[in-house]
């Protein structure tokens, strides 16, 4: 038995970071995420593909979005098999109760774990969130009423991998691996934790588009061969369609404005995709660094976002400090501000307005 | 710090030569083009070098473009030798060109000293001033134009002190800096307030645009959720409306071809027992009618009425036999009876008194009248006998002579009581009525003679009632009476006799009408048995039975007929029913679409399943056409929902841009909102400080300034004041003691406060330990020989602590020079004169 399991694709969602036109794109590359991983299904010639929830989101799907699935899913006679996460819970109102979807198409719609057969003897247990917060965990205390091979698809959390997974992620549906064990499950397909992670019983294929910048590798689908007596054999594939990237470049030496430019197109020359360059380094005071001027450098990426807090002006402050000066007296008040960025840009603005300039304001 | 010497390896027009300055104060003069220029420039740039690299200032720029050397540009080196209040002597050499062979070396020791000094790449020797090349030339150097703008300008005084307090003279202004901060703050920032344009406002209203949008966006997005689980629903109902009508149609099918098949079976036995049209019924018959009528006449005829007794003629005879009512009276009249009976009393009283006699009997005093027994029963029943003779007459209908005996009995016994009475009156009183007899005897007889008068006078009376009443009073007048009396009694009999005259009448009235009545009873009984007879003759039955055969006979036939009747009246109908039933088409038409019926009903049925049922009762049409109706209106509500989902979605926002705009415009509000808040921050902290540096520098600045004020000024000014806010300057002039504003001074009295501000300034803004050299280009070219003089006086006694370097063309002070200064620690240097000596070049190279 063959799977193909993914999750947390997040159709729809926004993205803050990116331009108008950027978001759009990127929400256009999860749609043909989706398609990549229908395709690797009929490549691979998987019996089944299982989603983990968050395939879109319920506050933001769009009707194009819904006929999208349904017509994606009407494509292949394969079994899908959808358990809907806090992100597209079930309930009445939901696409997944409302869409027409195609006869493979199969979305488990109770808070409890409901059984598919796969095959004899080999048991899918799937169960839904119905409400985007507050569900319990799936499987304390499950006992299959069969014999067999037991697996499961749900959008869930594994209490131990919490501290592993990006900053303000919660826990939803969550449980122990241990639960997992004792119900007698030989696998649990989960979504929910964005990073990818691998367990005897369990695995996370993370979310298989980037969501946003800084994401940890190895997120992807996951091709799953189960074996009669229950093993579990994994190969990850990775289906992102635009990626992305975080770069820091240093301005170091950078005297003027075509240093600049020259550095940051060389940096970004191989990529494609979305990037965040973050500008580090120290430049002469007096040197301008625009970030919408060097915009224009990433036209051939589907987006770039440039940073330049981290820059550091070529001022002497110890010396600027010494003067006994107006602008020493400032650079030394300056310095009892208590928040790091906010007394770079005080300093930042109140030496450049001594000098007389007028780009004031520092990023 | 000071320079003692300054060695030009190539440099603008210079090439390998050199000055060499003394510790105090140096004059370098020289006509025009003579260099003093050139060395003025070389001298700062061997100190402070220019920036590697790209990104000079414009004034470095000018720099570079006026001293590069003529002949040989890539080669441009400048060297000088310092010393350092620390006691350190130093070479600093600056390779202007390739900025590469840049160093500065301690003479003594060898030792490479450039990284304590180096700044942008090269050796800064104004460092050790705690200055750099930018505020060294603003702190240490002073030229022409500087001196001349002071003079050409009131405010430059005070500009240059404000410049000087800021950025030791490099930049801006405090004041403009803060200037420009709001200037930014009102163009970057701008108002918060209605109808304001700048980006705080505009922001802030975007943002709430966009939450506003987000909401919408949002609620939309709920709606189009909403109505689309409502449109699921709506599918549904409808769904089960369709449904519901497939049923009602299927039942109502089933229903109908049942009925239909019933109404070809019906048509089919009606054919069958009509093959034909049956016959018309009469619109009338006649000969039923008068059966009829005959038999109805027969019930209604009269009773036979049977008479007896007298028969009207006979009745009519005895009438005409009958008296006619006699004339007179027929009883005897009241006048006649009470005259009889007045009269009757009159005799009785009269014969009572006396029985008519004239005298009064003697022996009634003794004795009782001879008449009249003795027995005490006689006064009881002598009256009681009249009277009852009296009651007898009465009931036998004398009344009036029993009425007569009755008071004759009354009178009989009065008197009976009174002589009772008498006797034994008489028995006890014999003595005393022998006196009254004869006053009784005289009454008495008076008494009769009234008696009698009164039978005379009843007589008389009686006989004229008499007459009045037509009675013959010739015989005695007693029996005049009983003769009256007696033809009342006859008169009365014939005119009872006549008076049944009108009951007989009446008989005979009777008696002929009945008689008439049963005569009619007779006729109207043949007349109806005649009907009969015509009848049963007219019908072919025997005529000649008695009519209660004939009754029975006309009654069994009328019977006959009725039946026939009714036996046509049930086919007609049939008939009709079988017409209706086939509705103009054959039965073999009828039973083809009964058939056909069968079949499309089964068909339905099977679709709509077993629920295809009509209740019994329910009209199947009705149901049918409720269902289709509930069918149509359900399709209507999923077709406006539809319809209305269908705009929602082609208008739906999208969320998640909704949202990324909303997010987009919440960024942009902080960006605003936090360059604000650096700006308000770094506006209240430069304010602070330039109130602050300001008002430590006054002071200093004054004391300073007020040193050397009387010598500079040869006594005009002795006293100097500086405001703290503005760094302005007020002088106190020693002739009339008042105070004036700097600025409003003599072009030439300016000129010398600000060398002595600029001198003040350097000691101020050198932060080390060390002192800054002065140099200065022409500062005294606007002033008159007198002040030159004081100011080169000034500045000579300045150089006592600082090293002076003065450029100047002027013969005025190369006079003063050669007057005043005094080797070796001033230095007189005439340029253009064999003033340079070789340069010990290879040593430092």
């Amino acid at each position: 038995m063959r799977l193909l399991h993914f999750a947390d694709l997040h159709l729809d969602a926004p993205f803050a970071w990116a331009s108008p036109e950027t978001a759009r794109l990127r929400r256009r590359n999860r749609r043909e995420t989706l398609s990549r991983i229908l395709a690797l299904a009929d490549e691979e010639n998987v019996n089944a593909v299982l989603c983990a929830g968050d395939l879109f989101e319920h506050d933001r799907f769009t009707p194009d979005t819904v006929t999208f699935l349904r017509e994606s899913f009407a494509r292949t006679d394969r079994p899908i098999f959808l358990a809907p996460g806090n992100h597209d819970w079930y309930s009445a109102r939901s696409p997944y109760a409302l869409a027409e979807w195609s006869p493979n198409v199969h979305v488990f719609t109770e808070a409890t774990l409901t059984p598919m057969s796969l095959a004899d003897g080999l048991t899918l247990w799937g169960a839904a969130h119905r409400a985007p917060a507050n569900t319990d965990g799936f499987f304390a205390d499950f006992r299959p009423d069969r014999g067999g091979i037991h697996l499961a698809l749900a959008h869930a959390s594994e209490r131990s991998a919490l501290p592993f997974q990006e900053s303000g992620k919660e826990l939803h549906a969550p449980f122990d691996a241990t639960e997992l064990e004792a119900a007698g499950i030989a696998h649990a397909f989960l979504g929910h934790y964005h990073v990818a992670r691998d367990r005897d019983r369990y695995t996370y294929p993370g979310n298989p588009d980037p969501l946003s910048f800084g994401e940890s590798d190895g997120r992807s689908v996951v091709l799953a061969s189960v074996a009669d007596d229950g093993t579990l054999t994994r190969e990850r594939r990775f289906v992102a369609v635009s990626p992305v990237h975080d770069l820091a470049v240093t301005l170091d030496g950078c005297h003027h404005v075509d240093d600049v430019l020259q550095r940051v197109a060389m940096a970004i020359a191989e990529l494609s995709g979305s990037v965040r360059l973050t500008l580090t380094g120290e430049v002469p005071a007096e040197l301008p660094v625009d970030p919408r001027a060097l915009g224009a450098l990433g036209e051939h990426l589907d987006g770039l976002v440039i940073r330049t807090s981290a820059l550091q002006p070529a001022y002497d402050l110890e010396a600027i400090q010494s003067e006994m000066t107006v602008r020493g007296q400032f650079a030394r008040d300056a310095q009892e501000i208590a928040d790091d960025d906010h007394r770079r840009k005080v300093l930042i603005t109140g030496l450049r307005a001594l000098e007389g300039r007028d780009d004031l304001e520092v990023a | 710090m000071w320079i003692e010497r300054v060695m030009a390896r190539a440099f603008g027009p210079l090439r390998e030569e050199s000055l060499e300055l003394g510790e105090g104060m140096s004059v370098i003069t020289g006509p025009n083009e003579a260099g003093k220029t050139s060395w003025h420039a070389a001298m700062r740039l061997a100190l402070t070098g220019v920036r590697r690299g790209p990104g000079r200032t414009k004034e470095a720029a000018s720099v570079i473009e006026h001293h590069r050397p003529w002949d040989s540009p890539d080669r441009w080196e400048v060297e000088a030798r310092l010393h350092l209040a620390d006691g350190r002597t130093i070479d600093i050499s600056q390779d202007l060109a390739g900025r590469v062979a840049c160093r500065a070396r301690d003479v003594v020791l060898g030792d490479d000293v450039s990284s304590e000094v180096i700044n942008e790449g090269t050796p800064d020797a104004s460092r050790w001033l705690g200055l750099d090349r930018e505020s060294f030339t603003a702190v240490a150097a002073v030229s022409q134009a500087q001196i001349m703008a002071v003079a050409d300008s009131a405010a430059a005084l005070q500009d240059h002190m404000q410049r000087a307090a800021a950025t030791r003279g490099t930049d801006a202004t405090a004041a403009e800096a803060i200037s420009g901060l709001k200037a930014f703050r009102k163009e970057a920032v701008g108002a918060v307030r209605v109808g304001a344009t700048g980006p705080m406002w505009v922001s802030m209203r975007e943002q709430e645009a966009a939450d506003a949008a987000l909401a919408e966006a949002r609620r939309l997005h709920a709606d189009y959720l909403d109505r689309q689980a409502r449109l699921e629903e709506a599918a549904r109902d409808h769904d089960a409306a369709e449904r519901g009508l497939s049923v009602a149609e299927a039942a109502h099918a089933l229903r109908s071809a049942t009925d239909l098949a019933a109404r070809a079976e019906r048509a089919a036995q009606l054919a069958a027992a009509h093959p034909e049209p049956p016959a018309a019924l009469a619109v009338r018959n006649e000969l039923a009618d008068e059966v009829a009528a005959a038999l109805e006449s027969w019930r209604r005829r009269p009773t036979p009425v049977s008479l007896s007794g007298a028969t009207a003629a006979e009745l009519r005879e005895q009438l005409a036999a009958l008296p006619a009512i006699p004339a007179g009276d027929r009883r005897p009249d009241r006048s006649v009876a009470d005259a009889s009976r007045t009269l009757d009393l009159a005799e009785e009283a009269l014969r009572v008194h006396g029985e008519g006699s004239s005298a009064p009997p003697a022996a009634d005093t003794a004795t009782l009248p001879p008449t009249l027994p003795a027995s005490p029963l006689i006064p009881i029943l002598g009256p009681a006998g009249v009277g009852v003779a009296g009651l007898i007459l009465a009931i036998l209908g004398q009344t009036l002579l029993g009425i007569g005996l009755l008071v004759l009995a009354g009178a009989l016994a009065a008197w009976a009581w009174r002589r009772a009475t008498t006797g034994r009156l008489v028995a006890a009183s014999m003595h005393a009525a022998a006196d009254r007899d004869e006053r009784l005897s005289a009454d008495w007889e008076a008494r009769a003679t009234r008696l009698r008068e009164a039978v005379r006078l009843a007589e008389d009376g009686l006989r004229g009632s008499l007459r009045e009443r037509g009675a013959d009073t010739e015989d005695e007048l007693r029996a005049s009476v009983a003769a009256y009396e007696l033809a009342c009694a006859k008169r009365e009999d014939l005119a009872r006799a006549a008076a049944g005259a009108e009951g007989l009448r009446r008989a005979v009235e009777a008696r002929e009408a009945a008689e008439e009545g049963a005569a009619r009873a007779e006729k109207a009984a043949s007349s109806t048995e005649s009907a009969l007879r015509t009848a049963a003759q007219h019908i072919g039955r025997a005529e000649d039975a008695n009519p209660e055969a004939l009754v029975a006979s006309l009654t069994a036939w009328q019977g006959q007929q009725t039946e026939a009747a009714r036996a046509s009246e049930i086919a007609i109908r049939q008939w009709q029913e079988l017409t209706g039933l086939l509705h103009g088409g054959t039965l073999a038409e009828l039973q083809a679409e009964a058939d056909q019926r069968a079949e499309v009903a089964t068909r339905l049925a099977q679709l709509a399943g077993e629920d295809a049922i009509l209740p019994p009762g329910r009209d199947g049409e009705a149901v049918v056409t409720a269902a289709r109706a509930e069918a149509s209106r359900s399709k209507q509500v999923f077709d406006a929902l539809t319809g209305e989902l269908r705009l929602l979605a082609s208008t739906l926002p999208n969320v998640a841009e909704v949202e990324e705009r909303a997010s987009a415009a919440r960024i942009e509000l902080l960006r605003v909102q936090d360059l604000a808040a650096v700006i308000d921050e770094t506006l209240t902290l430069l304010e602070t400080a330039e109130r602050r540096v300001h008002r430590d520098l006054a002071p200093i600045l004054t004391a300073s300034v007020q040193r050397h004020l009387p010598a500079i000024t040869g006594g005009a000014y002795i006293e100097v004041g500086m405001n703290p806010r503005d760094l302005s300057v007020d002088v106190k002039e020693a002739r009339t003691g008042q105070w004036r504003d700097a600025r409003l001074l003599s072009e030439g009295t300016r000129e010398q406060i600000y060398l002595l501000l600029r001198v003040a300034m350097a000691e101020h803004l050198v932060t080390t330990h060390d002192m800054a050299p002065l140099l200065l280009d022409e500062v005294t070219a606007q002033a008159d020989s007198e002040r030159k003089r004081h100011v080169l006086d000034v500045l000579h006694e300045l150089s006592a602590d600082r090293q002076v370097i003065l450029f100047s063309h002027d013969d005025d002070v190369v006079a003063w020079a050669a007057d005043s200064l005094s080797e070796p620690r001033d230095r007189l240097i005439r340029l253009g004169t064999p003033v340079s000596t070789p340069l010990p070049g290879a040593a430092i190279r």
